[in-house]
């Protein structure tokens, strides 16, 4: 029995984004959880489920969702935290949807909230395990995502400057939208003018680092008929893993994301062509370029070509990360990416609306390239 | 003013002894599934092949053949201040295993180069009386 299009997004909910000072990711959560509660026209007492992701610097952990219950004031039926990195708001979404089929729920809040940018953040952590990565130097968060973009470049002729395209264009987007943190337009020079952080990757391929709060409730299509807003419909749903690195020839491709697509066109009987606009996980450039293959927007190797000439902005074939994404609107671990899918179903986003849109691909992916997931939104 | 923070260094435990032990003697040894012969890497407690907790460590050629050239601009540690830029490289060794690595390169002779094909040699670096460091050596 298929859930497409059974379960919908009711409120949406993002904090201001940037350099928060004094702000954690406790109160940045609850922030966002009313700015939801309020866009769908619901109480605090009508959520009974929660689902949270601990920020970076959460102290609580995998406790978090305690923590949050607590300070909220709630007693949910179905509670959970969940840590994916840039893999979590996807997870959970899929979570809240199948725990209201299953009947554990009715009406679940998904939050995040960190305080990365003035709170510390530990991303620039050693990566591997055991015999770790790190005892050779191999750490931070663009280490994985540049060995993936040296084995695209080498096998496939992959530029620096196609992987411009992608900042480039959420730049673009980003300058559209008021509440981007960086909105200054860029072009493919000012790309390749900026420093390496590790080769091949430069600045402008990396997202920001941000303090903020983001918040999606979602109900079953049933029940949203009422809320304040059109729901927006959860009309696809996939998820794919690798739990190995070295070990998976294919790690540094992230073929697996291919099964969390391809489960999530199924589930939506949709193709490609069928998505209007699309939210693409972009903690580095790469990583569009490997979603846009993935996806079968373009074929294996050729996506650095398809970027280029603006297909991907605003106005061109396929516009991506129409809100600036996680490069420049705001680093919200793909949070955002859920919210800006559903303004767009929504028809809310003004100078960057894409005009008639009515599917939304969104995907998610997090931790050392392990966890991937995807979404269609469908306009209702 | 000296304030680089020496390197960090793993915790040997039951698991990982035998591989810092011949690292020690000059040599890198991975483990061998005694059940269908799959040689792992990372060291795990069992065959990721076939889940067999048997197995020997064997010596590896010490050869291999650089899969990707990362250069790190970025210091993400205080202890690579001095060295930065410095190479990172996954190499593919020929009995199977792919390995992430260093090349030593205080000239920063490679800084600009790219090594991606390369066939290297594993060397060792002795990081402390206990822990002894492969890195790889390209081949002229
Ligand atoms: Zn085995």
């Amino acid at each position: 029995m298929s859930l497409s299009d059974k379960m919908s997004i009711v409120g949406v909910g993002a904090t201001a984004q940037g350099k928060l000072a004094g702000r954690t990711s406790l109160d940045l959560g609850l922030e966002a959880f009313r700015l939801a509660l309020d866009d769908a026209g619901l109480k605090k007492n009508d959520v009974d489920g929660i689902l949270t992701m601990p920020g970076t610097t959460s102290p609580e952990g995998s406790l978090h969702y305690i923590r949050f219950g607590e300070a909220a004031g709630i007693d949910p039926r179905y509670t959970a935290s969940l840590t994916m990195g840039g893999g979590t708001a996807g997870a959970l979404l899929h979570m809240a949807a199948m725990a209201i089929e299953a009947g554990m729920a009715t009406t679940v809040a998904c939050v995040f909230g960190d305080a990365a940018k003035s709170g510390g953040s530990r991303f620039a952590r050693a990566s591997g395990s055991d015999i770790g990565w790190g005892l050779w130097g191999m750490m931070g968060a663009a280490a994985n995502s540049a060995l993936a973009a040296e084995r695209h470049m080498h096998e496939f002729g992959t530029t620096s400057r196609q992987l411009a395209e992608v900042a480039v264009a959420c730049r673009k987007h980003a300058s559209m939208n008021p509440d981007a943190v960086m909105r200054e337009p860029i072009t493919i020079e000012d790309h390749q003018a900026s420093r390496f952080i590790v080769r091949p990757l430069r600045l402008l391929d990396c997202c920001l680092i941000s303090d903020g709060g983001v918040c999606f409730i979602v109900t079953s299509t049933d029940r949203a008929k009422d809320r304040r807003k059109k729901p927006v419909l959860v009309s696809g749903m996939g998820q794919g893993y690798t739990t190995r690195h070295l070990e998976n020839p294919d790690w540094w491709y992230v073929s697996h994301q291919k099964a969390a697509l391809a489960d999530a066109f199924k589930m939506a009987g949709a193709t490609p062509r069928d998505i209007d606009v699309a939210q693409l996980y972009d903690n580095f450039t790469i990583s569009v370029l490997l979603w846009l293959e993935h996806a079968g927007f373009c074929k294996k190797g050729e996506s650095g070509s398809f970027v280029e000439g603006g297909r991907i902005q605003l106005g061109g074939e396929l516009p991506v990360n129409t809100a600036g994404g996680n490069l420049s609107e705001s680093y919200m671990e793909g949070w955002l990416h859920i919210v800006e899918g559903v303004r767009q179903m929504r028809g809310e986003c003004g100078e960057r609306q894409v005009k008639d849109a009515e599917q939304c691909l969104v995907t998610g992916r997090g931790m050392a390239l392990n966890c991937a997931n995807a979404t269609i939104l469908k306009r209702q | 003013m000296n304030d680089i923070p020496a390197k960090p260094l793993p915790e040997i435990s039951n698991l990982t002894k035998p591989f810092w032990d011949a690292t020690r003697s000059g040599e890198l040894h991975m483990q061998k599934c005694s059940q269908c012969g799959h040689i792992r890497y990372p060291v795990g407690p069992v065959c990721t092949a076939c889940l067999e907790p048997e197995h020997t460590w064997e010596k590896m050629s010490g050869k291999g053949k650089v899969l990707a050239h990362l250069v790190f601009h970025q210091v993400y540690h205080k202890a690579w201040a001095k060295e930065a830029p410095y190479s990172v490289i996954m190499v593919q060794l020929p009995e199977g295993p792919r390995m992430f690595s260093d090349i030593e390169d205080p000239a920063h002779r490679y800084k600009d180069a790219d090594l991606v094909g390369r066939e290297v040699e594993v060397r060792f670096r002795p990081m402390s009386p206990d822990i002894v460091l492969p890195w790889f050596k390209p081949v002229e």
